[in-house]
């Protein structure tokens, strides 16, 4: 069982990654909700009896540990801390203007609730709506208006920044 | 578009991302590190004094017959019991917390639906211990004379039954007090959580 986990969560690497980007304040919390997700994701495995494609479960775990953890400390500050993006995307975003932008939309980001960022992630991801119904639980048509609303937001948000 | 730009940006960074630790197989070998995993610990360590004192009470018992009869001892072993019950529950409400499965909105659901109930569940199975303690004890007094007792069994029985009833008052306040402190907060932000949902 553990050769096959492992070779799912292989494939499977990139998205966890992501989750981590979007909910983690900044570099040891990532490293954190990274081991707590794979825990969970090893955990529940037994579970998983392929009802659903496996990344469809792979999310529902993930979103709903890094939703529901309680943090050690209190505050929950969030920190923007760009150190906590991988050298890779730094590169990426070499170009001033693209690293401005990045800097603006991500900050924005930041700012939506936690339901609201696991859209934009799932979005991002290129999932369709059915799918983000099966992983969240919300209907179709109250995430096309959520999502419409959050657009609208990030407008605003990244106005204002 | 904003979100259009910012999935573009992604999809290019992540593409040659550098994985957190390569080593996954020693990562889930590892305990949980997240708040509620702690508070198992915690509550996993609290668990171990019961059978020890359980143990301790029998070694005595077994070693001193006066021990054996004294009313007194068998009520301080009914209370460790009911609060060695208590701690074994809140201990799986923890254990059930942890649980991630579902989609977001059953998952919510299905907690704030555990945590909710089980106060209620928890002390009502509380309140009929003590209240079966307090009967057994008014039977056996009456029937065995126990000096640690005499004075209690003279006492109108008006009284000793407000005693009953004030007791379990104190304990529904204490509960609650230690409930809220533990699972208050989590509570409140899961039902937050439940909100942005809808």
């Amino acid at each position: 069982m553990k050769e096959a986990f492992l070779t799912q969560i292989q494939l499977h690497e990139k998205q966890i990654y992501k989750i981590c980007h979007f909910y983690a304040t900044n570099k040891a919390d990532m490293q954190d909700l990274y081991q707590e997700i794979l825990l969970q994701l090893w955990k529940s495995y037994p579970n998983f009896r392929g009802e659903s494609k496996f990344n469809t479960w792979l999310y529902q775990v993930a979103i709903n540990t890094a939703i529901t953890r309680l943090r050690k400390d209190k505050k929950n500050i969030r920190v923007y801390d760009m150190d906590h993006l991988s050298a890779e995307v730094q590169n990426e975003v070499a170009d001033a203007n693209k690293e401005e932008l990045y800097h603006t939309l991500y900050a924005a980001v930041e700012q939506l609730n936690e339901i609201e960022k696991a859209i934009v992630l799932l979005f991002i991801d290129g999932k369709t709506y059915a799918e983000m119904e099966a992983i969240l639980g919300i209907s179709e048509p109250t995430l096309r208006v959520k999502m419409n609303r959050i657009k609208e937001k990030l407008r605003q948000l990244t106005k204002s920044i | 578009m904003e979100l259009n730009e910012l999935k573009e940006m992604m999809d290019t960074s992540t593409n040659n991302y550098t994985p957190l630790n390569n080593n996954i197989m020693e990562l889930i070998n590892h305990k949980s590190q997240g708040a509620l995993a702690h508070l198992a610990q915690k509550m996993k360590m609290g668990l171990f004094p019961f059978p020890i004192a359980a143990i301790l009470f029998a070694v005595v018992f077994i070693t001193n017959a006066q021990a054996y009869h004294s009313l007194l001892n068998w009520m301080l072993l009914g209370i460790l019991f009911i609060e060695f019950i208590n701690l074994l529950f809140n201990y799986g409400l923890v254990k059930q917390l942890q649980n991630p499965s579902g989609s977001t909105r059953e998952n919510l659901i299905a907690k704030i639906n555990r945590l909710q109930k089980s106060f209620k569940r928890q002390f009502l199975i509380t309140c009929c211990l003590y209240a079966a303690m307090a009967i057994v004890l008014e039977i056996t007094m009456y029937y065995h004379a126990d000096a640690n007792f005499s004075g209690w069994f003279k006492t109108p029985v008006v009284l000793r039954i407000s005693f009953y009833v004030v007791f379990l008052v104190i304990q529904f306040m204490l509960k609650k007090y230690f409930y809220k402190k533990q699972f208050g907060k989590h509570l409140q932000e899961l039902q937050h959580l439940f909100q942005q949902l809808n």
